[in-house]
């Protein structure tokens, strides 16, 4: 064994196609490594652009940890929600409610959208600019308000993120139109209808979450919610559990001042969170289709590996021969054939960890130096490539002595059985 | 005593018989010579013997024993202990040096240290007038160096038989003269040397001359 790997080293050390072969393999690992640190890169960013397109305006309040804000009763929510308006650029605050969905009445049904909309509660003060039709008219009747880029529909929140603008509809066929909510108490005893009229759109931002965002007024939308929680009371104190099932969604004025919008709720001990979890089959569709692009590549990466060892297995076949006339078995040519394609392999493994040594902080400091080529993009060696790059090592390794084995075999064959 | 009973031989391929029912004897401490046009199946007789084809009929035994029907891996072992193969293209290692070529036959016994090996290499190049020349590379040493280098790797597992296809063919009668003298000493010292071959010179070194005549082996009067 010891021997037979000793000849193999001589070969493979002292033939000049060896070291071509070194720097093309290592060059096809890095190759993979990069590609597969620049698709989990991207990913990443792609996660946190969508993000930032999208929620960067709003934060959910999930809860409080100061003392001060109790988060029990109506009372404490208000009080928190007046105090947080206070906040600069925090432009506003409503209660909202993901659960509820409604039908559109069948004359409108002609869009084809499944009439899904999230509602927050608003009065005429804190109603966003009306681009057409009128604010509420009466601030304690059934009215709506919607998005000027209405969309009702849940598949907004999976794969259609972003309106195709053929499928645009035209808000003035809404215009005074019904929408009926259904929603039934939360223990299930009791079942409500409520029909809303829309009498005006807002102007709101397309690459925000509101193309589905309608405002109610805030006395409907307590009933509401009162009526939906109604088996929620607590039958000792006779608080309504209510006000602590709330959502609290909060809007900031730009971008720009969402740290510091942050940060004040940090002081405040208000934990907040954006919605990932909505956008989430958005990363699972991008991240299928990243993963069909590599899988391509890697096919493709895989054959040129292939063609490399064919290449250098052509080559070999000779000395292989040789030994085979020097008196040894099929099973020693073999194992020196193996050793031979297992040199090969650990040298290109050791030469593209060396490369990529070299490399990462080079190209890191290219970055940081000119942040304008990729935006906080850096190479990061994380576990997975190093994963994806053992595998594809361990794949080609067993293609390569299999095909080989294969071949060997088949030679012997046929200069023994005629 | 290498011995051939019946044996016929045809490729697949071209389903043209090459030999047709040889029976031959090849004896010990004898220098055969054969010769014969070319494609007339010289090297297929010398792969025949050195059992690295396998005959479509008959027998071959060496001192006794069949071994045309072992397998792959006895014959393997026969070729490395009992046989030494000189070939008209040296077929040296190119990536190994003189006397690394040499020891090539000897990494299947596994008795030896590697000290042995070399030293073993070693004195067979010095023996065949290759002093200083061991660590050369086959590029770096002449045509009847590269075949005296494969002469020694042919020797170094001290073979019974040793088989030559056109050992000198692509040599000069100086160099030629010198392999031959070197496969004739073998012999005188007990091996059964065959070699292959069309020169007019080897007949003059040779104890007995073949002919591959219409598939057949035949002994040519000296
Ligand atoms: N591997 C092979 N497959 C098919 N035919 C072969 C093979 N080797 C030799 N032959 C054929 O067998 C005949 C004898 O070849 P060979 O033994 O090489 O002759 P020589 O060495 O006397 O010139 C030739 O006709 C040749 O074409
Ligand atoms: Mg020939």
């Amino acid at each position: 064994m010891k021997n037979l790997f000793e000849i193999s080293l001589k070969n493979e050390l002292r033939k000049k196609s060896t070291i071509i072969n070194i720097i093309l393999v290592s060059l096809v690992f890095i190759f993979v490594f990069f590609l597969n640190s620049y698709l989990k890169t991207s990913v990443n960013h792609l996660e946190n652009d969508i993000l930032d397109a999208r929620f960067i305006l709003e934060l959910t309040i999930t809860g409080t940890t100061d003392p001060k804000y109790k988060w029990e009763t109506r009372d404490d929510v208000n009080k928190l929600k007046e105090d947080l308006l206070k906040i600069d650029h925090v432009t506003y605050i409503a209660n909202s409610y993901a659960y509820w969905t409604s039908n559109i009445s069948d004359d409108l049904k002609v869009t084809g959208l499944d009439g899904t909309v999230e509602y927050y509660a608003a009065n005429n003060k804190s109603l966003p600019e009306i681009v057409y039709g009128t604010n509420f008219p009466d601030e304690d009747g059934d009215y709506m308000v919607c998005p000027e880029n209405f969309y009702p529909s849940a598949k907004l929140y999976s794969e259609e993120r972003f309106i195709p603008s053929t499928k645009k509809i035209n808000i003035k066929d809404f215009l005074n139109k019904k929408i009926t909510i259904k929603y039934d108490s939360r223990g299930g005893t009791k079942h409500y209808t409520r029909d809303f009229t829309i009498v005006g759109f807002y102007k709101n931002n397309p690459t925000h979450i509101d193309e589905s965002t309608c405002y109610i007024p805030d006395e409907s939308f307590k009933r509401m919610a009162e009526e939906e929680y109604i088996d929620d009371i607590d039958p000792v104190s006779g608080i309504h559990n209510i006000e602590i099932q709330t959502i609290l969604i909060l809007k900031i004025d730009d971008v720009k001042n969402l740290d510091y919008v942050k940060s004040e709720l940090d002081k405040r001990g208000v934990s907040y969170s954006k919605i990932y979890d909505i956008v989430y089959s958005i990363f699972e569709n991008t991240e299928k289709n990243v993963n069909r692009y590599t899988k391509i590549l890697l096919v493709v990466l895989f054959i040129i590996l292939l063609v490399i060892f064919k290449i250098k297995f052509e080559e070999d076949i000779k000395s292989y021969k040789l030994l085979s006339y020097l008196g040894y078995t099929k099973k020693e040519i073999i194992t020196v054939n193996c050793f031979s394609i297992l040199i090969q392999f650990v040298l290109a493994t050791i030469v593209s960890i060396i490369i990529l040594l070299l490399i990462l902080p080079l190209t890191n400091l290219v970055f940081d130096y000119y942040p304008f080529i990729l935006d906080k993009w850096r190479f990061i060696p994380d576990y997975n490539s190093i994963v994806i790059l053992a595998i594809v090592m361990l794949l080609c390794i067993i293609m390569c002595v299999s095909y080989s084995v294969y071949r060997l075999k088949a030679d012997f064959d046929e200069n023994n059985n005629i | 005593m290498l011995e051939l009973k019946n044996v016929s031989k045809s490729y697949k391929k071209n389903k043209v018989v090459v030999l047709d029912n040889i029976n031959y004897k090849f004896q010990y401490k004898t220098f055969y010579c054969i010769n014969g046009k070319s494609g007339a199946g010289k090297s297929t007789l010398i792969q025949l013997l050195g059992l690295l084809i396998s005959p479509n009929d008959g027998t071959i035994k060496i001192d006794g024993k069949d071994v045309s029907k072992l397998s792959s891996n006895e014959k393997a072992r026969i070729r490395n202990k009992t046989i030494g193969f000189v070939f008209q293209s040296y077929y040296l290692n190119p990536l190994m040096k003189a006397y690394e070529n040499v020891m090539l036959p000897t990494y299947t016994d596994n008795s030896l240290t590697n000290e042995e090996r070399k030293d073993k290499a070693m004195r067979l190049l010095q023996n065949l007038g290759l002093k200083n020349r061991e660590k050369h590379y086959p590029k770096e040493l002449s045509g009847g160096e590269q075949q005296r280098v494969a002469i020694a790797r042919a020797l170094v597992n001290n073979p019974d038989i040793i088989l030559a296809d056109e050992p000198s063919g692509s040599l000069d009668p100086d160099n030629e003269d010198n392999i031959l003298r070197i496969l004739k000493k073998q012999a005188k010292r007990g091996k059964c040397v065959i070699v292959v071959s069309h020169s007019e010179n080897v007949p003059k070194y040779a104890d007995v001359v073949l002919k591959i005549e219409s598939h057949k082996l035949v002994e040519v009067k000296k």
